[in-house]
């Protein structure tokens, strides 16, 4: 109760200056409209001398209130107009007391600008000079001239630090991490905000084995309703986000009307098609079989090595076997070069977007309808989206504004191709394949007995029967929303209540047929997961000058946010009537969980920038969080951070140099955080019952009810330039991170009687750079511009300790490999098995000439890049824009199980070296020496070296670096002519390709992969072929 | 109006942030999902589940023991059968082992103890000694003093007790639990998978399991060996007297034999083993045609075809890089075992004989040995489906027939025949009694004998390293070198 007594303490005084105000004030109004006349909102008016200042309204007009105090009769001031996207206008301006002064301003578009406004945390807009610490922002054509449905997707490349990583098929999740991984279990991902209020990305955890891919919920946001987004880099946004922002923030807002003349209604459709950017290359010399044998009898193994799912087998050379399409038949055994390319058709997407926006003096909306929907490369699958949005807000008087905001979304999904090595991916047997199997004869899947038609009787599933017959469905209802209320308590004081809600429910079935071969009986899975998130904040907000030197913007208030997330999951894994799949028709026990997660905080927050003749800035922030996960005693926590920045070139004269901007800037932050719910007390687990015999187990981590809130502390400076007329700029920025008392479920030894125990463990740095160019070679007096945007970051992370004596961590482990986070090494390193090798480095081989295995599991590797760069060009040239970017990932190491399996099985051109001859002729000569240092002469056959090949992992590991055409666009304003008789006022048409051109050292796969958007990275199996993409794309507003 | 807005809104104020301090948050994170408190019968349910699934069914069982026995070959993607193991899969089968069903019966017996029911108590001490056996007779060398402590006593990096060790206290627990049981109670009910808690029957098998373990140490501790043996003869409610005393798993239509549910989506990684078969065919063993399924193929054997309906039986050989037979040449393993409501023994009455022949043999006991062995044969032959004049008739041939100088062998042999689908024990018992002498595939990369342990896991290396290595020292390992050829404590020849 003291807080609250200091708080109130600290409102009155905040709320005592006030008296003095409003005695013969002088107002300075006007409207401020661009080169054509049309209003222009969201203009900063200032009196620079005065420190006073307000923003156009949607009709452009302005009003700024002078107090009485702070005039002198016959004072010349210097009145500035400044925004993102025009250029500065300053008039003189000459004022009286209790004078109403008007001043207009026309202002003229501007290349790249001084004084951006930027959208800063809980959705106060500042001058992008005011802001203290790293950002980025992203206007709206940034987000929306991608075709990309996945807003993660859409970031990729666009902003230094940030790296994205689109893990799965059409549809599927897509991970983001800002200046790399610091926690160890948790979830390295930044948060969401959408007009403030916080909302789920949560993404389904898969791992290596399969699921299906049902995607990170971000992206059920609709680009065409983004406004812009606000990256905020570092965790000094957290003291207003808490915890969950110590990743940092995806600040999103959201179009809602303001600053439309009148009404206004904007149409948006495009239509993209895609191919697969990358399938592995595989060899046609060599059908199926074992030992350069083959003959079909029963696919299961009747014939010879027909049961074999390789392609060991004879040369495709034409000769005559019998196959298993031929009816006991010799045909001609011949390799389908494009038997996996034949599979996937042409993907499409078509998306359209309508809105209608309307502004007046006192109120806003915007309402959009949007759809989306895709025909995957897979066959078969299909997504949809439906997405309303309402949005608006209401000055209802002077003092008092109601904004809301409301999002339904709907998506839909079917046929979504199972991902990581499980059978319903079907990559998998195309890893494990013939060559000679024609998949277009796999397209009836059925026989006329409803008994499946395949190629391989033993491991497999008709990729058709996967793909068509065996339906998953599933849907996805939403709503984000938000009501704000706040009052105007003197014309620097507002208190502001807002409440904000994400619910989310998904359904989803999945259905398989018996194929007596993966799925014996038919089964049937049935998941509801609900989801929602409730927070309300209530705050003061404060902006005045204090002085004339100084400035205060301060924010006070409180935070309630509660979570709910309830699962639903139902599992039949033998149904009596074949083909309906109902719960209630189950042959074999109901498998059901019912489980639900609960999560509330509680928090007060502050922070107080003080500004000192609108160059220097120093900013506070605290906040204190009580959460429900941590223990009695261990549940409050504060954390603080402070920041400042300096703008040199407004302290120093830098007039006569090309400087124009020179702004620096530190800050230091530090944030706790809590845990997930439910790690103080053990508690048992139901188990499957035996036959209806009810059975429970102990649960498998040791709890720990003396959990401490982790605690990540960071520091960080940076400079800001730009020189010759704004035409060369740089924003450069180093940061130092740490993260403590990790909170974790730590790995022990099994026979404590646990896997896991819950504690507080580990410190991981990170330290980084990131840099971002910007220039505009070119900017012709004709109207042609060439711009540039460069982005550069590197991090290096390192695991300082972890918990007690132990030396690792495991992030992940598949086929023997692990991914780890070692004390000592950077998170994310990769050991194995690996080559045995002598005092020179070189690989031992054996007497056989295979090469010996170490004795110890060796590194491999790390997951983690070395840096991350992009480079977008765009020309425009009177209404005609052309831009491509480049984005590049420099190192980091890959686990490909394709690679592995594929040449195990013989599919891959990479298996061919050593049977040039014949199946087992030459042999291959593996360039290592024999155990007496002697050079390795002795062949072995390609099938037995790839089998032992599979035994080690060092074989499988490759440089994950690429760069990638990203996006390349061409756009053009159709001439006015050409629309003027029409009802379309300007119409813009564009050209976009996303994904074009992939460069890279790794065989076979497209690096940028991962089951899942976990910490789990650094794996690859079954790669679903990424999207290149195709698209056309035309705006219409009239 | 100001002040008056500002006094009403500090109240509010004041609400959400008096809200923040004050209310129980800390009762939102009782977890409403699971109980923290569960009767013991249930543990030793889950326990008895899945310490069958790993140890009678899969990995352990038909993907280790019944592999390194050779009574199964694998025909694709031989790993096993070439003595290469993944550390993954040698990793999850210890942490499963600890974490899963030993735990369950470690805390099935405590919870037992502290409800006041000692037939539960009991179950679990004798359950938890029998998967314990199993597990020390792979690795050697193992924590269990100072296992299950995670929480109790917060001990999360155990030592490793040596082979002796175990053996003291798991004979000290079967024994304590053959006097614990109330044969007139039955707390356990149908909770109980293998004797729906008959206590009389409970007792039997504590003390034919104490049987096993003295027998397993003959060798290495002959006085104690001996002491236990005779002691446990004479435990209260003595060993098994016949089949309906053996312990086993049976399972259901709804909840399916793990051999059935493996072959169901993966038949074709397991043939019956060319030794098996072979072995039987030179004995006219009339058990064969349960052992393993007649090929299906329509193939030429040994320069003659097949005549139409001839029941052929052929055996896959150990070891074998690649499938150098087709899937239907080689013979499936026996139609019984693979039925979807097979029973899975646990121990078997014919086991009991086959060491009260052993013991006899040895001068443990004053049975008559050839008494026991021919019952042995004949339980065995009788609970695979052929009759007692068939095992008669089997029995009177000289390689099979009774003789005391060479008792070792005839043991050896015939158990390892009787043991067929159970290859943890019979592993057990063929490296103790040396026969029969059995050799490494062409391929594997072991070329003189086959294991004679299994590796540690790397999982321990990791988490419990000094432990670890400590046993591994005293234990002569020294690393990939001899991590499969040095003998068990027990193993003395």
């Amino acid at each position: 109760m003291r807080t609250i007594r200091w708080l109130l303490a600290l409102v009155a005084l905040c709320a005592s200056p006030m008296l003095a105000l409003a005695q013969d004030a002088t107002t300075v109004s006007g409207r401020v409209t661009d080169t054509d006349g049309d209003p222009q909102a969201g203009v900063l008016v200032r009196i620079a001398e005065l420190n006073v200042g307000n923003t156009s309204g949607p009709d452009g007009s302005y009003r700024i209130t002078i107090p009485g105090s702070a005039v002198r009769a016959g004072q010349s001031v210097t009145i500035t107009a400044t925004r993102q996207g025009l250029s500065t206008v300053s008039r003189s301006l000459t004022l009286a007391p209790g004078g109403n002064l008007t001043q207009n301003f026309q202002m003229a578009s501007s290349v790249l600008e001084l004084d951006a406004l930027v959208v800063t945390a809980l959705g106060i807009t500042r001058e992008e000079r005011a802001v203290t610490t790293s950002t980025a922002t992203l206007d709206a054509s940034q987000i929306t001239d991608a075709p990309e449905t996945n807003i993660v997707n859409a970031l990729a490349g666009e902003v230094a630090g940030v790296q994205t990583t689109n893990a799965g098929p059409a549809g599927g999740s897509a991970r983001i991490v800002i200046r790399g991984a610091t926690s160890l279990s948790g979830d390295n991902q930044p948060l969401f905000v959408i007009d403030g209020v916080p909302i789920d990305n949560s993404a389904p955890s898969l791992g290596g084995y399969g699921g299906f891919d049902y995607g990170n919920a971000a992206q059920d946001i609709n680009p065409n309703d983004i406004a812009n987004v606000t990256v905020l880099k570092g965790p000094n946004a957290a003291a207003l986000y808490g915890s969950r922002a110590a990743n940092g923030v995806i600040l999103i807002t959201t179009k809602s009307g303001r600053g439309i003349d009148g009404t206004q209604l904007s149409y948006t459709s495009n239509v993209t098609w895609e191919d697969p950017l990358r399938l592995p290359s595989y060899q046609n010399q060599y059908g199926q079989g074992s030992q350069g044998a083959f003959e079909f009898v029963d696919g299961a193994g009747a014939g010879t090595a027909d049961g074999v799912d390789e392609s060991w087998g004879p040369a495709c050379d034409g000769r005559q076997i019998t196959q298993f399409f031929s009816n006991g038949q010799p045909a001609p055994f011949v390799c389908h070069p494009d038997n996996v390319a034949n599979f996937f058709r042409t993907g499409m997407t078509v998306q359209n977007n309508l809105a209608l926006s309307a502004a007046s003096e006192r109120a806003n909306v915007r309402l959009s309808i949007g759809h989306m929907n895709q025909q995957a490369m897979y066959p078969g699958q299909e997504l949809s989206r439906y997405t309303i949005g309402l949005n608006g807000g209401t000055q209802i008087n002077n003092r008092l504004r109601a904004e809301a905001s409301a999002n339904y979304i709907r998506g839909e999904g079917a046929n979504r191709p199972g991902t990581g090595y499980a059978a319903t991916n079907p990559m998998q047997q195309f890893v494990w394949f013939g060559r000679t199997v024609d998949t277009r004869l796999l397209r009836d899947y059925m026989t006329e007995d409803g008994e499946m038609y395949n190629w391989n009787y033993n491991y497999h599933t008709n990729p058709y029967w996967l793909a068509l017959h065996n339906r998953n469905e599933d849907d996805r209802n939403r709503l984000i929303g938000n009501v704000s209320l706040s009052y105007g308590l003197t014309d620097w004081l507002t208190a502001t209540a807002r409440t904000g809600t994400d619910w989310y429910q998904d359904h989803r079935k999945r259905m398989f047929h018996a194929d007596n071969i993966n799925f014996p009986d038919d089964t049937y899975g049935e998941d509801v997961i609900t989801r929602n998130e409730t927070n309300t904040d209530a705050f003061l907000t404060a902006d005045r000058d204090l002085s004339s030197t100084f400035s205060l913007a301060a924010t006070l208030g409180g935070n309630y946010r509660s979570s709910a997330d309830e699962f639903n999951l139902v599992t039949v894994e033998r149904l009596t009537i074949p083909g309906l799949f109902k719960a209630t028709n189950a042959a074999s026990p109901v498998d059901a969980q019912n489980l639900v997660y609960r999560v509330g905080t509680r928090s007060v927050y502050g922070s107080a920038q003080l500004g000192f003749r609108d160059l220097a800035f120093l900013e506070v922030t605290g906040r204190n969080d009580w959460s429900s996960t941590l223990p009695d005693g261990n549940n409050s926590y504060f954390y603080p951070s402070v920041s400042a920045s300096l703008i040199v070139s407004d302290a120093v004269d830098l007039s006569r140099t090309p400087v124009n901007l020179f702004k620096v800037r530190a800050g230091w932050a530090q944030v706790g955080d809590d845990a997930e719910p439910y790690q103080l007390q053990g508690t048992y687990s139901a188990e499957t019952p035996f036959s209806g015999t009810p059975a429970y187990s102990m649960g498998n981590f040791i709890p720990n009810a003396g959990l401490m809130p982790e605690l990540t502390e960071a520091w960080e400076v940076g400079a800001d330039l730009k020189f010759f007329d704004n035409r060369l700029g740089f924003e450069a920025t180093y940061y130092d991170q740490v993260t403590r008392n990790q909170i974790l479920r730590a790995d022990i030894s099994g026979a404590s009687g646990f896997l896991q125990q819950a504690v507080n463990a580990g410190a991981i740095s990170n330290k980084g750079f990131e840099l971002r160019a910007t220039a505009t070679p070119i900017n012709g007096s004709n109207g042609f511009r060439w711009s540039m945007a460069a982005n550069y970051s590197r991090n290096r992370s390192k695991v300082e300790t972890l918990f007690g004596d132990l030396a690792t961590y495991q992030l992940g482990s598949y086929w023997g490999v692990t991914t780890e986070a070692r004390v000592g090494d950077p998170y994310g390193s990769m050991y194995g098995e690996g080559y045995k090798r002598n005092a020179e480095g070189k690989i031992v081989v054996g007497e056989d000439g295979i090469p010996l295995e170490a004795d110890e599991r060796v590194y491999l590797g790390n997951y983690s890049p070395d840096w991350l760069g992009s480079l977008t060009n765009t020309f425009s040239f009177r209404g005609m824009e052309l831009s491509f970017m480049f984005d590049t990932r420099v190192g980091g190491e890959i686990f490909s199980v394709t690679n592995m399996f594929g040449n195990f099985a013989g599919v891959l051109d990479t298996s061919l070296p050593g049977r040039e001859q014949g199946p087992c002729e030459p042999g291959l000569v593996f360039d290592g020496v024999t155990e007496s240092d002697a050079p390795n002469t002795t062949p072995v056959c390609p099938e037995d070296f790839w089998l032992m090949a599979y035994f080690m992992d060092e074989p499988h590991i490759f440089d994950a670096s690429y760069t990638k055409l990203r996006e390349a666009r061409f756009s053009f304003n159709v001439p006015q002519s050409l629309v003027s008789r029409t009802p379309l006022g300007k119409v813009n048409v564009g050209i976009v390709g996303r994904n074009l051109w992939l460069w890279t050292k790794t065989p076979h796969i497209d690096p940028e992969t991962a089951f899942d958007a976990g910490n789990s990275q650094g794996f690859e199996f079954g790669q679903l072929p990424t999207g290149r993409s195709i698209g056309l794309n035309i705006t219409i507003t009239p | 109006m100001k002040n008056s807005i500002l006094v009403r809104l500090a109240p509010m104020l004041a609400l959400t942030l008096g809200a923040a301090a004050c209310d129980g948050l800390t009762d939102l994170n009782q977890d409403p999902n699971a109980p923290t408190e569960v009767p013991a019968r249930f543990l030793l349910t889950d326990g008895q589940q899945d310490a069958a699934d790993r140890l009678l069914g899969s990995s352990f069982n038909f993907g280790y023991g019944e592999v390194l026995v050779q009574h199964l070959a694998q025909i694709q993607y031989a790993e096993e059968d070439l003595y290469l193991y993944r550390s993954s899969d040698t990793d999850f089968l210890f942490r499963e082992a600890y974490s899963g069903y030993l735990m369950d019966f470690h805390r099935a017996a405590e919870l037992g103890a502290e409800e006041g029911e000692p037939n539960v108590q009991a179950a679990g001490l004798i359950m938890k000694s029998w998967a314990m056996q199993n597990l020390t007779d792979m690795w050697g060398d193992l924590p269990y003093s100072e296992a299950f402590q995670g929480i109790a006593g917060g001990v999360i990096t155990p030592k490793y007790d040596t082979q002796a060790q175990i053996y003291d206290k798991m004979l000290a627990d079967v024994t304590t639990a053959a006097g614990l049981i109330k044969t007139g109670e039955n707390p356990l009910g149908a909770q109980d998978l293998i004797y729906g808690g008959n206590g009389a029957k409970w007792q039997k098998f504590a003390n034919s399991l104490r049987l096993r373990m003295a027998m397993r140490i003959a060798d290495a501790n002959p006085t104690k060996a001996r002491a236990e043996f005779v002691a446990a003869l004479a435990g209260p409610g003595g060993v098994f007297t016949d089949a309906a005393d053996n312990a086993q798993i049976c399972y259901t239509s709804t909840t399916r034999n793990p051999w059935f549910t493996y072959w169901q989506t993966r038949p074709g990684d397991y043939r019956a083993g060319r030794v098996l078969v072979d072995t039987m065919k030179s004995l006219s063993d009339p058990r064969l045609s349960a052992y393993a399924q007649p090929i299906t193929a329509e193939k030429t054997y040994g320069g003659r075809t097949l005549a139409a309906g001839e029941k052929h039986f052929e055996g896959l050989p150990a070891g074998l890089a690649a499938n150098d037979y087709g899937f239907t040449q080689v013979s499936q393993p026996g139609a019984a075992l693979l039925a979807q409501t097979a029973c899975l023994p646990v121990m078997t009455y014919e086991e009991v004989l086959f060491l009260r022949a052993e013991a006899a043999a040895r001068g443990f006991t004053a049975d008559n040995a050839k008494t026991m062995y021919d019952a042995a044969v004949t339980a065995s032959m009788v609970r695979w489906g052929a009759t007692t004049a068939e095992a008669q008739a089997y029995l009177a041939q000289p390689r099979v027939m009774w003789n005391a100088t060479n008792s070792r062998a005839l043991i050896g042999l015939q158990k390892w025949l009787a043991l067929y689908g159970q290859g943890l024990e019979a592993y057990a018992e063929v490296r103790r009694l040396d026969n029969p002498v059995l050799r490494p595939g062409p391929n594997a990369v072991l070329t003189t004998s086959i294991p004679a342990r299994y590796p540690y896991p790397y999982s321990e290396e990791t988490f419990n390293a000094t432990n670890l290595q400590e046993a591994m020292t005293r234990q002569g390992i020294t690393g990939a070198a001899n991590e499969q050829t040095a003998k068990l404590w027990w193993d003395k020849n």
